[in-house]
């Protein structure tokens, strides 16, 4: 069997789940997003060709939910990478309890977001919180805030949310990176006489930059995807300042019932993240093959 | 100087992950009207194991978490077996159909699955899987898919050529090569998809929510979604907080038992030889 | 049927004598999230695919008209009496109809209401107010911030606010929309006013914990079940809690209307639960058959019995029971005639989205009341202008 069939074969059974489970219901969301739905008397489908999209630039409050989603994943990949990859770099080194560490770490990953969301919200809630008290106690704060009752308060809490439960997702990934950096290249650096964060720059970064294309475009994705977190501790409020773009759309099909719109605003949403993304993988493409 | 900077590090970092989920195991101890009291009321006084008990006597829990490790086990094979064999492939392909393969994958994984858990949904009822564990486990391990590949392909390409080249030299088939060389070097990859998927599949809310009703069929995360209080606005914290303890020690003793894995090392020897 | 897993005791007893009255029926509880929301997408999924599995739906009552206005919905006019049906609420009944016909029974009743510290009130001599203007004097002068707060209430995002909103709005003579005409109010003098006031509450010299934009029914309660507040509008369950034994309030709270700009008794605004009867069912006939029972008097005291809330038959108030058990229900009668409930439109949840918006930027002090309510009223128009008034709903 040549090579290339077998490849091939390898690959049929990915191509073939992926296609037909999530494909298929994409192709069905970009169809509904062409459709007009009614609601009256029974919810009827009509064809509204580019309609829902017409209707998408003039829709302030969708332009809003994408600043509010661009600042959230912005800020929460930002730190999730910078705090990943410092992780990482502790767990990498060998010392006692190096495992029960290893698993400590996963804990925040490991915990459902639907219900730490809501341990979230308690936490910071102005007057039954742990937050104002401990900052209380400390002396840092003069009277409790109001966290999630002000738009910049609120989207800080949920970035914190969103860094505290999926930085182990980047540090593992990095980790895996981190272990198939070949001891020798690292030797030859420091007998080279390069420090510690000349070596960290100039040499494990960009060795890095598979495992971390990698944990950053997910999370990237996973950030913009964002949910159940959105819709437990704010429900996109205060007045509308965190919602993001899939509580808008799932408002759109669950509770409005225009799921031809809601389409329409996720098709839409993954188009113009689309953009981004290209630029960042072509960042990484062309660091790699220096 | 290096190992104090060491043990400050380490010690900010269990201090870091551990903190929320000391306050929840703190919640499931103590007394309903510690819980709510301000000023806050840091340790429980007594500790009381009620939230434990009302818990497990309302709940199905062995239930739920019986179901959640089907699901989560099956999904997670699934998705990483699958992938190995499309990662395998990948690492050997010529990098233009390569990337594209990968972006491909990308693409997919663009969209939010919430956006998908109604299409999903019209599937899966049409097939008839409500209630059924194919339901659920064949749209996690598709959703899963994209960043099992991405992983696991990076791992696979660190492989050298030259061990590959060697062992269809010594007439191995393809499966054999990938089983007995690839893989295990390959572990530490593995065994971070296999963690991550799992987990993923573990917690996911919103489409276990939707696609199992009945409490025989329901997995641990739409199980604690159900946990009642006195009123429809009550939020009971005792135990939900149980709830969460519970649901997520499964997890912690499964990294526990592969975190060797993870330590891997392996790549390193394999180059030396 | 989806019922709330806290509500599972609730519907029990009711479930039971049911599949003993009627020896072929089987009622199944399907256990589910306790959210509101999370709950109306569940039937919604299920509903949207056609699905057979829920043959009753247990309604809030604003889904009425969404529900019905879907077609998911099988009315209910010709299987009810006149008698029936008379012996409901008026508006806990009114609620359940769509476009001229029935598609929802209610099972159980609320309404918004005001409670406050009968004790700090008479100690320091002052009356239970009438007017809002007597509110927040009675508030600012009792209150001692941030230990002890004047006024909670529901301030969050989410349709809890709309609830109350409505009630502020109403008093100063405001309104949201008019079902019959669909004329929208939002940005008249008087419904500014009605922001301005709960915006002035928060903001400036408060008489509420500038948190009170976070707070839902049970964090408003515990406020005030925690001693540190000395009004609050919530919900007819609060008063249970707070004279459960063991409560530090026991009889210290007093319950009356919300209070309006003229002295009269405000509209609170209706709440409550129903049942409908879901188009896919396969057992269409059994299923009327348990609404039939559930709003029986038997049923409606079964009910009220194991929950403690309010029932939506007029006998089961005054019930003498239930009264022992629950003796609010006395107050409430009168409160519910002038409750007010909320415009039956197919499309209530994008309005009511819209509504929360706006109300929730004004509160956060990211838009003036005109400039917040001036907005939702151009989009709720917008909303509106293509839907056609129904008459008799």
């Amino acid at each position: 069997m040549s090579s290339r069939t077998s490849r091939l074969l390898l690959l049929a059974p990915a191509a073939l789940l992926v296609t037909v489970v999530v494909g298929l219901p994409v192709l069905r969301v970009l169809q509904l997003s062409l459709m007009r739905a009614d609601l009256d008397g029974g919810i009827s489908l009509a064809w509204g060709g580019l309609d829902a999209y017409a209707r998408l630039w003039g829709d302030a409050r969708y332009w809003t939910c994408l600043r509010n989603t661009a600042v959230f994943t912005g800020a929460s990949v930002a730190l999730e990478t910078a705090l990943g990859v410092a992780f990482a770099l502790v767990l990498h080194q060998r010392f006692h309890g190096r495992g029960a560490l290893r698993a400590l770490v996963l804990l925040p990953w490991a915990l459902p977001t639907a219900v730490m969301a809501l341990a979230w919200a308690w936490i910071f809630n102005d007057s039954f919180g742990v937050a104002n008290d401990l900052l209380r106690r400390l002396g840092v704060l003069e009277r409790p805030v109001a966290w999630l009752g002000e738009p910049a308060t609120a989207m800080a809490v949920l970035v914190l949310a969103d860094v505290w439960k999926t930085t182990p997702f980047v540090a593992l990934v990095v980790l895996a990176g981190l272990q198939g950096i070949p001891e020798g290249v690292l030797e030859a650096a420091r007998v080279d006489g390069l420090t510690a964060w000349q070596r960290l720059r100039h040499v494990t970064l960009p060795l890095l930059t598979p495992a971390l294309l990698v944990a950053v475009v997910f999370r990237a994705i996973q950030a913009y995807g964002a949910f159940d977190l959105v819709y437990v501790i704010t429900g996109g409020g205060p007045g509308g300042s965190t919602e993001t773009v899939s509580l808008y759309a799932f408002q759109h099909y669950f509770r409005y019932l225009d799921f031809a719109y809601g389409s329409a605003v996720a098709v839409q949403g993954v188009l113009l993240a689309l953009l981004p993304l290209a630029l960042l993988l072509r960042w990484a493409r062309r660091r790699e093959a220096r | 100087m290096r190992r104090v900077g060491l043990a400050l590090a380490t010690a900010l970092l269990a201090a870091w992950s551990l903190a929320p989920v000391a306050w929840q195991l703190l919640t499931a101890v103590k007394p309903d009207a510690q819980i709510t009291r301000t000023p806050t009321v840091y340790l429980p006084d007594p500790p009381t194991s009620r939230h434990v008990t009302a818990l497990l006597a309302r709940k199905p829990m062995a239930v739920y978490l019986a179901n959640s490790l089907a699901v989560s086990a099956v999904a997670t094979t699934l998705a990483v077996g699958v992938a190995a064999l499309a990662a395998a492939a990948l690492s050997r392909s010529a990098a233009a159909s390569r990337d594209r393969a990968l972006l491909g994958l990308l693409l997919l994984a663009l969209f939010p699955p919430i956006l998908l858990l109604f299409p999903l949904y019209e599937g899966v009822r049409a097939l008839g899987w409500v209630n059924h564990l194919p339901g659920l486990a064949l749209p996690y391990a598709a959703l899963n898919l994209p960043l099992a590949v991405w992983i696991l392909e990076s791992g696979f390409r660190q492989i050298p050529r030259e061990l590959d080249e060697a062992a269809r030299l010594d007439g191995l088939g393809w499966l054999a090569r990938l089983a007995r060389v690839q893989a295990p070097l390959a572990a530490p990859s593995l065994v971070t998809a296999a963690i991550l998927v799992f987990i993923f599949c573990w917690n996911e809310f919103m489409l276990a929510l939707t696609f199992m009703t009945r409490d025989s069929h329901k997995t641990v995360t739409a199980g604690i979604a159900s946990i009642g209080g006195a009123s429809i606005y009550e939020i009971p914290w005792g135990q939900l907080s149980a709830a969460v303890l519970l649901a997520t020690a499964p997890l912690v003793l499964l990294v526990l038992v592969f975190e060797r894995r993870i330590a891997g090392g392996l790549t390193r020897g394999a180059v030396k030889g | 049927m989806l019922v709330p897993a806290s509500e599972r005791e609730v519907w029990s007893p009711l479930a039971e004598a049911f599949e003993r009255a009627q020896p072929r029926a089987r009622v199944e509880l399907v256990e589910g999230p306790n959210s509101t929301d999370l709950r109306e997408s569940l039937y919604t999924a299920t509903l949207l695919a056609g699905d057979d599995s829920f043959d009753l739906v247990l309604m809030d009552v604003t889904w009425a008209a969404k529900f019905a206005a879907a077609g998911w919905l099988v009315a209910l006019d010709e299987d009810f009496r006149r008698e029936e049906l008379a012996a409901l609420l008026p508006q806990a009944l009114a609620a359940g109809r769509y476009a001229g016909r029935l598609y929802r029974l209610p099972t159980r009743s609320d309404v918004g209401v005001l409670y406050y510290r009968r004790d700090w009130l008479a100690e320091a001599g002052h009356e239970p107010p009438r007017t809002f203007a007597q509110l927040e004097r009675t508030a600012r002068a009792l209150q001692r911030p941030p230990q002890r707060w004047g006024f909670a209430w529901q301030g969050a995002q989410y349709e809890g606010l709309v609830c109350f909103f409505l009630e502020v709005l109403h008093g100063h003579g405001g309104f949201w929309v008019d079902p019959a005409t669909l004329e929208v109010g939002l940005d008249r003098p008087e419904s500014v006013a009605a922001l301005e006031f709960l915006a002035a509450a928060r903001g400036g010299q408060p008489i509420s914990p500038p948190g009170v934009t976070t707070y839902k029914e049970e964090e408003s309660r515990r406020l005030f079940q925690d001693g540190r507040a000395v009004f609050l509008r919530n919900w007819p369950y609060a008063w249970r809690l707070s004279q459960a034994d063991g409560s530090p309030l026991v009889g210290k709270v007093g319950v009356q209307a919300v209070v309006s700009v003229s002295g009269r008794p405000g509209a609170g605004t209706l709440g409550g639960w129903g049942l409908g009867v879901s188009r896919f069912s396969r057992q269409r006939e059994l299923a009327v058959e348990f609404i039939r029972h559930a709003v029986s008097l038997e049923g409606q005291r079964a009910l009220a019995r194991a929950s403690g809330y309010v029932p939506a038959r007029a006998e089961a108030m005054a019930d003498p029971e239930l009264l022992a058990a629950n003796p609010l229900l006395a107050t409430l009668t009168s409160i519910h005639q002038s409750a007010a409930a909320r415009p039956a439109l197919p499309r209530y949840a994008v309005a009511s989205d819209v509504l929360q918006r706006g109300l929730s930027a004004a509160l956060a002090g990211m838009a003036s009341a005109a400039q917040a309510l001036g907005l939702a009223a151009r989009e709720t128009r917008a909303l509106l202008s293509g839907a056609r008034p129904r008459p008799g709903s």
